[in-house]
């Protein structure tokens, strides 16, 4: 068998080795692989010695404090928003139509020629309508 | 059913639901753990309590969309390692902690080393983390004291686990250099460091 990997060594030192004693058995009958071991175990033992005493603190209130409830968006909800949304949407559409001003230029004339009604004016070339709107003729 | 019965991924799932008891049980279940490594990673227990109350406050608002395909816990450290490291960065400390601030021995009556050993060991072993790199010196925490697997530090830490194997075995060369005078110390498990009183 090959020398171990530092992170085998590791694994061992952690007791993590998923090869059980196989590793302890390599290690056991060699002198290079244990001496790692055992610098390894040095180093891990010395930073054992960095303990932490845990404050007497509690985050609870200050966490909940600054926390929201969270609001979860319902489907129906969703649904509602887009329908109210598409509703504004048509009304400025709408408006905006319904809203533009007539031209104040236009005479009633032009928009008799656009829709071709001088033709039946009395003083058009036609004069369709002068025997209508004329008078009964005096003898 | 009752809160404390609840999983961790069932905690968060209530959280969503805008059941603000579950946060609070939450935060009960994994501060101590939270406040240990964001400790041992900035050196400072104020900056580590904000750090821990951001995760969680993080945890509350991604909570509605949180989908329990990880464990809660890993996703959790991977929060409080990534404001850790966030935090490093901004403020560019290279865990230099005020030593007379932070470190109080508990002398300890039938230790056979003397109180300013004590210190100087500790002292020793945080020179020595701080030749590390910001991401040896958190593999290392998370391996060391906070008995993370290979795999799960690479889980929190989002790197492949031969990266994190690499990181681990160049930082704990590097450890044992700085560390080699200090071997032969018998390890005693009374001498602690406290948060300093406010």
């Amino acid at each position: 068998m090959e020398h171990l990997s530092e992170n085998q060594l590791l694994d061992v030192l952690k007791r993590q080795d998923s090869k059980g004693n196989v590793l302890k058995d390599h290690i056991s009958g060699c002198v290079s692989c244990k001496q790692r071991l055992v610098e390894l175990q040095e180093t891990w033992d010395v930073l054992g010695h960095w303990t932490v005493e845990m404050p007497d603190i509690d985050l609870t209130d200050r966490v909940l404090k600054k926390a929201r409830p969270v609001r979860t968006v319902r489907l129906w909800q969703t649904q509602t928003l887009m329908r109210i949304a598409a509703s504004i949407l048509i009304g400025i559409g709408l408006g905006t139509l319904l809203g533009q001003p007539m031209p104040n230029s236009v005479s009633e004339n032009q928009v008799a020629q656009a829709m071709y009604l001088d033709a039946l004016a009395l003083d058009s070339a036609t004069g369709w309508t002068a025997p209508l709107l004329s008078g009964p003729e005096e003898p | 059913m009752a809160l404390l019965e609840l999983t961790d991924e069932q905690l968060v799932i209530q959280i969503g639901l805008g059941k603000m008891q579950a946060l609070a049980q939450l935060v009960k279940r994994h501060q101590q753990q939270a406040l240990s490594l964001a400790f041992r990673s900035l050196h400072d227990w104020h900056m580590a309590e904000d750090v821990v109350q951001e995760a969680f406050l993080r945890v509350n608002r991604a909570a509605p969309k949180y989908r329990p395909d990880a464990k809660f816990s890993t996703w959790f450290y991977r929060i409080v390692v990534n404001l850790c490291m966030d935090e490093l960065r901004k403020h560019q400390r290279r865990a230099k902690m005020s030593t007379e601030a932070n470190v109080k021995v508990s002398p300890a009556m039938d230790s056979p080393l003397h109180q300013q050993e004590v210190v100087e060991l500790q002292q020793a072993v945080h020179h020595a983390l701080n030749q590390l790199n910001d991401r040896e010196r958190m593999a290392v925490i998370l391996h060391r004291f906070e008995g993370q697997s290979h795999s799960q530090i690479a889980d929190i830490t989002e790197a492949s686990t031969s990266a994190v194997e690499s990181l681990l075995v160049r930082a704990y060369r590097k450890l044992r250099q700085e560390l080699a005078s200090f071997s032969d110390i018998p390890l005693e498990k009374s001498q602690a460091i406290k948060r300093p009183d406010v």
